[in-house]
């Protein structure tokens, strides 16, 4: 029992500790790397090691109290670890990516000079991550979801000389925080009712928050649907959902192993991770899954599209990202949380190899990031063409990759369990498109950087050094292999065990046997009979088509393209509205206040008029000293009469 | 209990401001290291009372005197666990103080650090008092040690800085000092607990109220009356800065918590919305007001308030609370005004003493002449961000305990106050994060700043240590609540016969 203790605390402790003594007191690089490879390598292990014990013994949830926050009655708050399946599978990615991310770093970082805090950062910032996931308490949870904003906001702004750099992380702190203070009040209010802020006591008494309501405009509000509100608005900052995801492409600016750990693999989807550890409240309200869905949707589809006009390699990869976390939201927001969390998975793997092909081709070609001046690499970088390739497959769905099942059981199931109402069929054919979209402007990349004629200008261009081509092919084969290993975890009879306290409504159980109806029957075959594979294997052969087999189609239809390609270049508008309106709106309310409110009325009406009354009332009540003696004797006599007078009057003589 | 460690702590400044005062001649090094040796022993004594401090028990280590007989005024001391708090979070913040002195300044070092003891004295001096003549005398005394240090130390607009502090504050003084008097009279003598028992009509409790609101809501300050604070802290040299903001502020704090709640409930429970109001107009407005600012003294001095009005805001929301909310609800509310206090001493205080080390090198006051500082103080930039996260509320610091625990008492009162009050933390990430982009990122352009040297050992250590003050609080939040709890259970939401 000790021993499990020390691994559960050790599997989230070491990259804590290496990232700080790294911070701290180390100068050399070979020191810094090593210390924080090691301490990812040891927390790996022991998550390893910790799934091989819950998978053997009782399958149990591991709990270890780490400190008494607060002891307050009502507000007692016992900060633990609390390794149930669902963190379990979690860390095991999170840490399994962070690894190679650290190992790939090694060779992508090599001649930076901020290298040291480079090393310390990310792994600072896998320590929060396995924190948010495996805490067991509410006030731990917060801890950890405001510290993967605050090291992304160090990470964006990695490189703090340049100016984007620092628009990019403030731009993306603050979003971030806007979500966050939503999920600071849900937070409290779900604290509040629930009079403790553990997990389980929060599980336990989520049908009491179900039959609690609040009034708002008079309108009687189930705290479940308020709660899941907050909640969702502030996982729509993190997994950055419509209209809150402006924040994730500028976040580019970071260093490329940054964008695959932080904004592919693990932090974008703590919303995700969030809205299925507390699916079991959201399951209460209809309406707000049926939010959730149409606005994972238009993500899906409408985000992912803005890709097909980017000509930075990374931007059209974080722009995939927004619409991979579209789909996650679909899934939840139908209640299928398990398989969110699979295609969640799944997506980590195969994104962060994009993510890595990509950067390796950018160290490459001397950090040239536009895919227009690359072309014909696949001859002199053919481990991370190969790479590009498999993961682009897994991305795109294509079978037997993993992104086919987890894609492919999304799109299931919204078939499945979509209401029959307008939303119902613009949620359905919004991703049945957005899997049309997907392979068209990742194969865009393939066709433009790896074949093609040679655009780049950089001589001879040769593979990148083995700590980069290393993780980059475990993670390809795991787009390979892990969707088919993995899928009876997620699809089995205890799959419903995955997301904590699910209540056993019928809806649930419906769409888990539905799931199970088609596993049984074959996943392959019950793909080939739907849409959703054509429009992936049409994607990827339409791509070839346009961008490899006929390049001059582009231009032959340049002019009916304009329209969208300037929408989808101006990505919507949505960058301009926060600009112009409500960053002007903010801005003039804040000028606003200073000019008016302090330096108008308070200062120069209220005090100055204050003083300067007070100033010419003394001046004027100064006449008085005329310094006359007469007058002195005059005011004095009456003066004294009246006192006099006063005195005999009050004394009853008068 | 035999040694009067009350009285030791409270004579501790003025003895020491007494034997600074001597040293001006002498050799600077002598100045130093005997202000440092004499605030260590402050802290000991601290230390000492701390150790002895009884957690469930109410005020303790009690000392009584007759002072003024024949009026009933007693020369009467007590620690409870809220003065305890605020003694120690004093005494740390003098002790940093004076090391920032011996670390910064060149010259002057006696008489800046007479001052900061006389300002010691007094303000532990109005955290002890258990009678309230004895209160008011150290709560006006606390006045002059600051006005003279503004003035006499601060920089070049220092004595129109200097006279408006002490104009607004000796202002709400006055009816102060009336309304005690007017208790006193009307209890037999002017110790707290005689007025805590005493019936007042509403009437009385309304005048009452008013007068003691005014006083102190000039002192924290609170949004109408809050102008003087910044033109104060401009003017102050470093640490003015630090003691004006973490202790003096407190001291408005302390007196709402000690006067408004217990002597007139009917009075706060009847003017709690218009205070809450106030409040969340500063939290808001001096928000967005905090975010034009061009002078980085001057943004942190409006941030000061905008969290003070999370402190207002948290002692007042108790009584708006529905009948049906829990007592502990109402205590969790209280204790997050009172690690608010602490946490913003620490971090404010921290602000202004990292602010000061780089106005040492550099002289200027405006961030524009800022930008690029990463480059060239790394070490520098990482404590300063540390303090920046206590002021937005970042979870793992101090700040977030007090800011959370406030909007969970808020949302028990009122769903819409609390998703106002909740605002802050997007207002005060803009403008402590525009801060830190315009000062830390971006380019160098002004090409003074390469010349600068990071931080050297001693600065470390100063910033060092008030950095791990600020994460052990905001990790272990209840070495504050766990000795406090009784005190404001019994005293502060003490609440009298006839009262629901």
């Amino acid at each position: 029992m000790q021993l499990i203790k020390i691994l559960t605390i050790s599997s989230v402790c070491w990259p804590l500790a290496a990232g700080l003594l790294t911070g701290l007191f180390v100068k050399s690089h070979r020191l810094a790397h090593r210390l924080c490879v090691l301490g990812m390598l040891l927390s790996f292990l022991s998550i390893i090691w910790l799934c091989i014990q819950f998978m053997s013994g009782s399958q149990q949830a591991i709990v270890v109290d780490l400190m008494q926050w607060s002891s307050l009655p009502n507000l007692n708050a016992k900060i633990g670890l609390c390794f149930d399946a669902f963190a379990i599978m979690m860390c095991l990615m999170v840490s399994a990516v962070a690894l190679l991310i650290h190992i790939y770093s090694i060779g992508y970082m090599q001649d930076d000079i901020g290298y040291v805090r480079f090393f310390s950062l990310i792994s600072l910032f896998s320590f929060a991550m396995l924190f948010l996931i495996a805490t067991n308490n509410l006030i731990g949870l917060f801890l950890g979801w405001e510290s993967i904003s605050l090291f992304s906001y160090f990470l964006i702004g990695f490189y703090y000389y340049k100016n984007r750099a620092a628009e990019a992380n403030f731009k993306a702190f603050l979003i971030n925080r806007f979500g966050d203070c939503a999920f600071c009040l849900g937070l409290a209010l779900l604290i509040y009712h629930c009079k403790s802020t553990a997990y389980a006591d929060v599980y336990a008494n989520i049908n009491l928050l179900a039959n609690t309501s609040l009034n708002i405009f008079n309108n009687p509000v189930q705290l479940t649907t308020l709660i899941g509100c907050l909640f969702f608005i502030g996982a729509m900052s993190k997994s950055a959902q419509i209209p809150l995801h402006i924040w994730l492409p500028d976040s580019m600016e970071g260093p490329t192993p940054v964008s695959a750990l932080l904004h592919a693999a693990t932090m974008v989807t703590a919303g995700v991770y969030l809205l299925a550890r507390f699916g079991s409240m959201i399951e209460f309200s209809a309406g707000l899954k049926l939010v959730i869905t149409v606005i994972g949707a238009t993500g899906a589809l409408f985000l992912g599209m803005m890709a097909l006009c980017e000509a930075d390699i990374k931007r059209i990869i974080a722009f995939s990202t927004l619409s991979q976390l579209g789909y996650m939201m679909v899934a939840i927001g139908l209640g299928a949380y398990h398989i969110a969390i699979f295609h969640l998975i799944m997506h980590a793997f195969f994104k962060a190899c994009l993510f890595m092909a990509a950067g390796s081709v950018i160290v490459g070609l001397h950090h040239e990031q536009n895919i227009f001046k690359m072309g014909g690499l696949w001859s002199s970088m053919p481990i991370t063409g190969l790479c590009f390739f498999l993961s682009a497959l897994s991305l795109s769905g294509i079978p037997p990759f993993s992104g086919f099942y987890s894609k492919d059981l999304i799109l299931s199931v919204a078939q499945a369990s979509t209401p029959a109402s307008f939303l119902g069929y613009y949620v359905y054919d919004a991703i049945l498109l957005g899997c049309l979209v997907t392979p068209l402007y990742i194969f865009r990349v393939y066709w433009t950087v790896f074949c093609g004629p040679e655009n780049h200008q950089h001589g001879e261009v040769c593979e990148s050094p083995w700590t980069i081509r290393f993780p980059m092919t475990i993670l390809a084969i795991l787009s390979i292999g892990a969707g088919a290993l993995t899928l009876p975890f997620f699809v089995g009879p205890d799959a419903l065990n995955i997301v904590p306290a699910l209540p056993d409504t019928s809806a649930i159980t419906r769409l888990n046997q539905f799931i199970n109806k088609i596993v049984t029957g074959g996943l392959l075959i019950h793909a080939l009979r739907e849409p959703a594979l054509a429009f992936s294997i049409g994607g990827v052969v339409l791509s070839w088509i346009i961008y490899k087999r006929k390049p001059q189609w582009t231009t032959r239809h340049q002019t009916w393209l304009a329209i969208p390609e300037y929408i989808l270049r101006n990505q919507y508008g949505f960058d301009w509205v926060y600009n112009n309106i409500i960053v002007t709106f903010f801005s003039g309310c804040a000028r606003t206040c200073q000019k008016v409110g302090e330096q108008y009325l308070i200062n120069r009406t209220i005090e100055n008029r204050v003083s300067q009354n007070i100033v010419i009332g003394a001046e004027k009540f100064s006449r008085v000293q005329t310094s006359y003696l007469n007058r002195y004797f005059a005011i004095m006599s009456v003066a004294l009469a009246g006192l006099i007078g006063i005195s005999l009057f009050y004394s009853g003589i008068l | 209990m035999n040694i009067p460690i009350l009285s030791l702590i409270l004579w501790h400044g003025l003895i020491a401001a007494i034997i600074m005062s001597q040293l001006a001649r002498s050799s600077i090094w002598l100045q130093k290291s005997t202000a440092v040796i004499i605030s260590m022993l402050g802290c000991g004594l601290t230390g000492y009372l701390w150790y002895g401090f009884i957690p469930n028990q109410a005020f303790q280590f009690v000392e009584k005197v007759p002072w003024i007989a024949h009026l009933g005024a007693f020369y009467h001391l007590g620690v409870d666990g809220i003065s305890l708090n605020l003694v120690i979070l004093t005494m740390i913040i003098v002790f940093l103080s004076i090391l920032s002195i011996c670390v910064i300044q060149e010259k002057n070092i006696a008489s800046a650090c007479t001052w900061v003891f006389l300002v010691q004295a007094m303000s532990i001096g109005a955290f002890l008092a258990l009678d309230g003549l004895l209160f008011y005398l150290f709560w006006e005394a606390s006045l002059l040690p600051m006005f003279l240090y503004i003035g006499l130390c601060g920089g070049g607009n220092r004595w129109f800085a200097a006279r408006k502090y002490f104009l607004f504050s000796l202002f709400g003084s006055l009816f102060f000092l009336v309304s005690i008097l007017y208790l006193g009279l009307k209890a037999g003598d002017f110790s707290f607990s005689s007025f805590y028992q005493l019936q007042l009509n509403l009437n009385e409790q309304l005048l009452l109220f008013t007068a003691f609101t005014l006083a102190f809501a000039i002192k924290l300050p609170m949004f109408p009356l809050h102008s003087w604070l910044p033109d104060a802290h401009t003017q102050a040299s470093t640490s003015g800065s630090m003691l004006l903001a973490a202790i003096l502020l407190k001291l408005g704090g302390y007196g709402f918590m000690r006067f408004n709640l217990p002597i007139t409930p009917d009075a706060s429970m009847l003017l709690a919305p218009l205070m809450t109001v106030l409040s969340i107009i500063a939290i808001i407005y001096i928000g967005f007001v905090a975010a034009v600012q061009s002078d980085i003294k001057r943004l942190i001095a409006y941030a000061s308030i905008s969290h003070m009005g999370m402190i207002t805001l948290g002692l007042f929301v108790a009584y708006l609370m529905p009948g049906s909310v829990q007592e502990s609800t109402r205590i969790i509310g209280i204790s997050g005004v009172l690690v608010h206090m602490i946490s913003h001493g620490l971090s404010s205080a921290g602000l202004f003493l990292c602010f000061g080390l780089v106005y040492h090198r550099l002289g200027t006051r405006d961030i524009k002449d800022y930008g690029g500082l990463m480059r060239v103080m790394p070490i520098y930039s990482g404590f300063f961000m540390l303090f920046i996260l206590s002021n937005i509320g970042f979870p793992g610091t101090a700040g977030f305990v007090g800011e959370f625990f406030v909007i969970y008492a808020t949302c028990a009162a009122n769903l819409w106050l609390a998703g106002l009050a909740v605002l802050t933390m997007v207002l005060s990430a803009t403008y402590s994060l525009g801060l830190v982009k315009q000062v830390f990122y971006g380019r160098v352009n002004n090409m003074q700043l390469l010349t600068v040297m990071d931080i050297n050992w001693s600065e470390k250590l100063l910033l060092g240590l008030l950095s791990l003050m600020i994460i052990g609080v905001g990790i272990a939040p209840d070495i504050i609540t766990a000795s406090s709890v009784h005190a404001i259970k019994n005293t502060v939401l003490f609440v009298k016969s006839g009262q629901s």
